[in-house]
């Protein structure tokens, strides 16, 4: 994907990742943004910014499942993937939304509710994995490799 | 609120493409079937209110980049340097 700086008000430099991805469906809480880009910074790395392109307020901090222990492709269903337009595994890139818990500065993983985006398409939606053991805030130190064991 | 009564195998049809089809009713469950175009969201109630309530709090988490930096494990930073974009973490 081309990559162009950024600067946002205020902030460092911000990389730009992605063109437009579509999210027909919002995501729930901003159901009114359908267009996002992904965007990065070289200190977040490899962690990146889902972005409005309506309000660059919006923004969701996300990460690539493919760089933890639970990984989301082999959780997704058909009707998962009939969402983004039928991608095969190999074009969809799966991402954890990330929250800082201010109580204890730590970073939770919901993986009960990751997105999914076609590479092909740009076209994105949040979905829901309805089985056993996936949370909205597991920490993200027990699912980094060399951290949490295996 | 409208209310319905509907037996099973008969269907609601909500506006253009959306139909609830009620599919079994027993032990005090309802099973419902539910067609609709890809642009529109279906989730259990409680699902999406937990959902909207953690996009909504990473959206504030995402703006405290700072703090965020400090908490990049390194771990992680080794695990994204050696990996291309796109390729499974094995």
């Amino acid at each position: 994907m081309a990559r162009e700086a950024v600067r946002l008000s205020g902030q460092p430099e911000w990389q730009r990742d992605s063109g437009p991805l579509q999210f027909p469906a919002g995501l729930p809480g901003f159901e009114e943004h359908k267009i996002y880009v992904l965007e990065s910074r070289e200190d977040l790395r490899p962690f990146l910014w889902l972005r409005s392109t309506v309000d660059p307020e919006v923004a969701l901090p996300i990460l690539s499942s493919f760089l933890l222990k639970r990984d989301v492709l082999p959780n997704l269903s058909k009707e998962h993937l009939s969402l983004i337009g039928n991608p095969s595994m190999d074009s969809v890139a799966p991402y954890y939304v990330l929250r800082v818990n201010s109580e204890t500065n730590s970073i939770t993983v919901n993986t009960k509710a990751p997105i999914i985006i076609s590479t092909l398409t740009g076209r994105g939606h949040q979905v829901i994995l309805d089985m056993d053991g996936l949370k909205f805030d597991e920490p993200l130190a027990s699912l980094v490799p060399s951290m949490g064991g295996d | 609120m409208l209310v319905l009564t509907r037996k099973s195998g008969e269907s609601i049809r909500v506006s253009d493409g959306i139909i609830f089809t009620i599919l079994e009713c027993a032990g005090g469950q309802v099973k419902v079937g539910i067609t609709a175009p890809a642009e529109v969201s279906i989730h259990r109630e409680e699902v999406y209110l937990r959902i909207r309530a953690e996009n909504q709090a990473a959206a504030l988490s995402g703006s405290a980049v700072d703090a965020l930096a400090k908490s990049v494990p390194d771990e992680l930073k080794k695990l994204a340097r050696g990996k291309a974009p796109g390729s499974k973490a094995k």
